[in-house]
């Protein structure tokens, strides 16, 4: 597999705005994801998380700076295939049933339809039952289960989640968690999740950035040494909770700055 | 790309809707509700004797008709206030007479009519939508194709016929162009509009996914634009009632339109009324079957 490393280099954002103003969105973002590394970007809403997500994944042009995936443009990605992404808005296309919509990165790469690799998603996702149903028939956590699905069916080499599981209740989350972290045992593909739950956060990654908003900027960057995706259960060790209290105090303080 | 603007569209639908039988059903349904709620205190007996229950049809058919039943009424009334013989107008008995009397006269006629609308119907459809993806998709086919569009759009049809007849014949072949143009323009509006409609998180998805513009048109845009394609149909199928009989009364040897045309120069009245009002029933029928669709593919694809 070809090296997908994501380096983000002294990134800034502006979005135009009416009347001549502007909105800076990010301000000399730097971060480098190594291969198959699990990085979560931490912070309050409306402090450029997703515009981060979506430069990586080629939606944006950065107004000033540098970003790239494996050494090429992500747009080059996208080209071949090979990226996968949850966005915040699950997008499943209304008239498209739960296994069609997750078969969709098929059809549009060209490939035949592997009936066998969506059924297994669907069980991963807990969608089974639900395979003909249409989204405006699920709950907004299955809709975002099913988007995971659709993200993860090509194998991409580059994963990217914005708040996947935002719409679920705790519980839901938690598991949605785990099946996460062990599937990505599994497949050890580079990913970004974007997220403003520290408990996700730390036990899913191995490294936190945590971001200020307005422009945002990295505060901190924290590196997460627990084997938490494989061993859930360290959750309860105090390790787990100083790394959270600690973070969600960074977090407080950027919402006070 | 050129924009086109569907606002016309938009605008005649609305009358349209508020003239369906969706008002009317509220209409109708609201007084049976009060009528039924005026009687809570007596037992169930009363309200299910057979009184009530004709009371109950009848109500909802004279709100729900009472045009029609205002019309059956003021023309016979308005034949015997202006002392008209039949000879000059005929009445309400005549013409359900000729229809009773001679079915034969109006089978064919009825079949032609409703062949050519829908054929002529699927066609315009046809070309308008795949005139719509090519403009929606090239600019260079924007360029080239949109504005001779907007001048078939803006011709007279029935100005457009003598040259039409020169072209295609007095026969089927004209009365088929002129529904196509009649039918093509709002298809190919509402369908660039409908393909334009699409969210931005769905582009973004295609975007990530890598979509080609065919793939993207085919997967995304072209089934974002089915909504807006069925309200085209459900514009469009009385025009293609109205343009078969208008080409068949100018032109062709055959149908309702001839039907009208020709009993009226042999001056026999009931049968003309009678085509007209068979011609408004078609066109009824027409919207209704198309509104029904509509709705049964709209819930389908949103
Ligand atoms: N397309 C856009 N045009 C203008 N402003 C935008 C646009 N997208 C995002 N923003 C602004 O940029 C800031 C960061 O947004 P976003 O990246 O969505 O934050 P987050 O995902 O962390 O909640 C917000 O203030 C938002 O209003
Ligand atoms: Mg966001």
């Amino acid at each position: 597999m070809p090296s997908r490393d994501i380096a983000l280099l002294d990134v800034a954002k502006t979005y135009p705005l009416k009347r001549g103003a502007a909105l800076a969105a990010l301000d000399g973002i730097s971060l480098d994801i190594a291969n198959g590394e699990f990085v979560a970007l931490l912070g309050p809403s409306g402090c450029g998380k997703s515009t981060v997500l979506r430069i990586v994944a080629g939606l944006e042009e950065p107004t000033s700076g540098s970003v790239s995936v494996g050494g090429a443009s992500p747009q080059a990605l996208s080209r071949a295939h090979r990226l996968g992404v949850a966005f915040q808005e699950h997008s499943l296309l209304p008239w498209l049933t739960v296994r069609q919509n997750i078969a969709l990165p098929y059809s549009v790469a060209g490939r035949k339809i592997d009936g066998a690799h969506i059924q297994d998603l669907i069980e991963l996702v807990g969608l089974v039952g639900f395979e003909d149903a249409r989204p405006k028939q699920l709950s907004g956590g299955m809709r975002q289960r099913a988007s995971i699905a659709r993200a993860l069916v090509l194998e991409p080499e580059v994963l990217l989640l914005d708040e996947p599981f935002g719409a679920l209740d705790a519980v839901t989350r938690r598991r949605m968690n785990r099946e996460l972290g062990r599937i990505w045992a599994e497949l050890r593909i580079t990913t970004l999740l974007v997220t403003h739950d520290v408990d996700e956060a730390v036990l899913l990654a191995d490294r936190v950035v945590v971001m200020t908003g307005r422009p945002g900027r990295v505060r901190h960057i924290e590196d997460i040494d627990l084997p938490l995706r494989e061993h859930s259960e360290l959750t309860r060790t105090p390790e787990f909770h100083d790394i959270v209290d600690r973070l969600t105090g960074l977090l407080d303080a950027t919402k006070d700055a | 790309m050129t924009r086109i603007d569907t606002g016309a569209a938009a605008a005649a639908d609305a009358p349209i809707q508020a003239h369906g039988t969706d008002a009317a059903d509220q209409a109708a349904a609201s007084p049976l509700r009060d009528a039924a709620s005026i009687t809570p205190s007596t037992p169930a007996v009363t309200r299910s004797t057979p009184f009530v229950l004709v009371g109950r049809f009848l109500t909802a058919v004279l709100l729900r008709y009472w045009p029609i039943i205002l019309l059956l009424i003021a023309w016979p009334t308005w034949l015997l206030v202006n002392g008209y013989s039949r000879a000059v107008a005929p009445s309400p008995l005549d013409v359900a007479g000729d229809i009773v009397l001679h079915p034969d006269v109006y089978v064919w006629p009825v079949v032609w009519t409703a062949l050519f609308a829908i054929g002529g119907l699927i066609l315009g459809m046809l070309v308008g939508v795949v005139m719509g993806v090519l403009v929606w998709m090239s600019p260079l086919v924007s360029g080239l194709l949109t504005p001779s569009a907007l001048i078939l759009r803006v011709v007279p049809v029935t100005a457009m016929i003598p040259i039409l007849a020169r072209l295609f014949g007095y026969g089927s072949g004209t009365v088929v162009v002129i529904v196509v143009i009649l039918v093509f323009f709002p298809a190919f509006s509402l369908t660039i509009s409908g393909m334009s409609s699409v969210p931005q998180s769905s582009r973004d998805l295609f975007a990530v996914l890598g979509s080609g513009l065919r793939s993207r048109v085919w997967r995304l845009h072209l089934p974002a634009a089915v909504p807006s394609i069925m309200l085209a149909l459900r514009l469009s199928a009385p025009i293609a009632i109205l343009g078969v009989l208008l080409a068949e009364y100018l032109l062709s040897g055959v149908g309702l339109g001839d039907l009208l045309q020709s009993s009226g120069d042999r001056l026999i009245y009931q049968r003309q009324w009678a085509s007209a009002l068979i011609a408004t029933a078609l066109s009824v029928i027409c919207f209704g079957l198309a509104r029904t669709a509509e709705r049964k593919v709209v819930d389908r694809v949103t």
